[in-house]
């Protein structure tokens, strides 16, 4: 018998673009404005 | 169907665990070994006949877009997501100098530590530019930095009790942080920060105390470091929000665990703390200082610093592998940078220097005047235009990394603004993992994140 293949989901997905047809809003999507990654800038920042 | 050109996957060991990675939606599936297998047969032949386990399982990798239909361009969508949230207008982001003047002496800075302050005439310019853009927005951040901005905290309250009456009045969001040395941040200051709505403050300390003492230094080169740190202990426990860069090169990042053992030892509220290793861009001007990483050197060291923070139960918010629509706020139309003269920035790297990086000025009406070639220089670059990038894997995360550091002559740079993570992205995948799973868990209770065995779709 073969095993349950499902695996954890761990961090949903965005939910955007998942469907073909979204209502595009003025507002940006529902994920990070930056940085995932400092930007790295020298000084006191 | 086919495979999503950004699916990474890697083995973690001490459980016998895959992390699946999707760039382009941020979505994180853990297989165990036979579930790889299994989803490594679907991605490699999507359209073959399967079992209903097997189809339940090609559902999940679809609907975490590792699988997308035929038609599907994720250049493209990137692109668009990238251009629609440049070309937002609605947010207005404001990083404000009050003043240059700072009360350290830092020999990497690369503010011009002039004395001007903004005056009541300058003040009055700003308010009346922000009116001017309120009505056309629906929410207003604003970044306080310098200089110190503490040496000028009457000018902060002053503009951002004005901000708070407004956006309010007229039911728009407004938010606010700060850079700040940390050095004047006693009780007063936390309590006057925060009743002028400042919610987060970024502090750096360059790595341990001997270094840090070197680098950021009073004028006059007095030591900083205890009473900094002392000072983000009484932040982090009276509300708070501390975000503590630490500023890495290769002179001073060994000495960054003793710094992270240090921060173990002091009642920290922890819940409010960040900590953040940075690699340093530009050039010192003390010889013998802030020699510096290349983004390849600096990716192979990040991992070490990761984990050894996350293991010793300090949190850092560089560990998001989430994904993003824009690298920095520089790119998007509606951020600005004022500095004392009420001149127009895009990056806070150019403050001091406006003369040459200006790309506008606030009227006395308030209405703000663009050189519009210098606006389109910054809002015009579009990493979707450089053959490296639409090529590169972490283009979901980066969308080009930092447009300062691609195009200045400032930086001396011989590297495109890529950012390490092009370099450690499988390391610091299983990190992602780790800190959700085991070092900093109670992140999966948030709503984007979830953690069951039993987590397959509705």
């Amino acid at each position: 018998m073969q095993q349950d293949l499902n695996p954890v989901l761990l961090v949903k997905p965005l939910p955007i673009e998942a469907e073909y047809f979204i209502t595009l809003s003025n507002e940006p999507i529902d994920c990070n404005d930056s940085g995932s990654v400092s930007c790295g800038k020298p000084g006191k920042l | 169907m086919k495979a999503s050109r950004y699916n990474l996957f890697v083995h973690h060991k001490p459980d016998n665990v895959f992390i699946g990675f999707n760039g382009v939606s941020g979505g994180v599936l853990i297989f165990t070994p036979a579930q790889y297998d299994a989803a490594q047969k679907i991605i490699q032949d999507p359209n073959q006949t399967l079992s209903d386990k097997e189809i339940d399982l090609k559902n999940m990798l679809v609907h975490c877009r590792f699988l997308i239909d035929d038609k599907i361009d994720e250049i493209k969508i990137l692109k668009v997501r990238n251009n629609l949230a440049r070309h937002n207008s609605l947010r207005l982001g404001l990083i404000i100098a009050p003043t240059l003047l700072c009360n350290f002496e830092c020999p990497y800075c690369y503010v011009d530590r002039s004395k001007i302050k903004m005056g009541d005439e300058v003040i009055e310019k700003i308010k009346k530019f922000v009116l001017h853009k309120l009505e056309h927005i629906t929410s207003l951040q604003v970044c306080w930095t310098g200089g110190e901005p503490l040496l000028v905290l009457d000018v902060v309250e002053e503009l951002n009790h004005f901000f708070i009456k407004e956006t309010s009045d007229r039911q728009k969001n407004f938010s606010c942080s700060m850079v700040t040395n940390g050095y004047l941040l006693d009780l007063e200051h936390i309590d006057r920060i925060k009743g002028c709505g400042i919610t987060s403050i970024q502090i750096t300390l360059d790595g341990y105390k001997e270094y840090h003492d070197k680098c950021r230094c009073t004028i006059g080169g007095g030591e900083t470091y205890e009473k900094i740190l002392n000072n983000v202990v009484s932040a982090t426990k009276n509300g708070l929000n501390i975000m503590l860069r630490s500023n890495l090169n290769l002179d001073n990042w060994e000495g960054i665990f003793k710094l992270i053992d240090d921060l173990t030892t002091r009642d920290i509220n922890r819940k409010m703390l960040k900590f953040t290793p940075c690699k340093v861009v530009g050039k010192s001007n003390t010889p013998g200082l802030c020699n510096l990483f290349s983004t390849e050197e600096f990716a192979k060291i990040e991992p070490q610093i990761i984990e050894y923070a996350l293991k010793a139960g300090i949190a850092t918010n560089i560990i998001d592998m989430g994904t993003i629509q824009t690298f920095c706020g520089a790119n998007r139309i509606a951020t600005y940078v004022i500095d004392p003269y009420t001149n127009l920035l895009k990056c806070w790297c150019n403050l001091g220097d406006s003369k040459n990086n200006n790309i506008g000025f606030i009227k006395d009406n308030g209405e703000d005047a663009i050189d519009f070639p210098a606006f389109a220089e910054w809002v015009g670059w579009d990493p979707f235009e450089l053959e490296e990038c639409k090529n590169c894997r972490v283009l979901p995360l980066c969308l080009g990394g930092c447009k300062y550091y691609n195009l200045s002559e400032k930086t001396n740079c011989t590297e495109i603004g890529c950012t390490h993570r092009k370099y450690n992205l499988e390391e610091m995948l299983r990190l992602y993992y780790l800190n959700l799973t085991k070092y900093n868990p109670l992140q999966v209770e948030n709503e984007n994140t979830l953690q069951t065995k039993d987590s397959k779709l509705s």
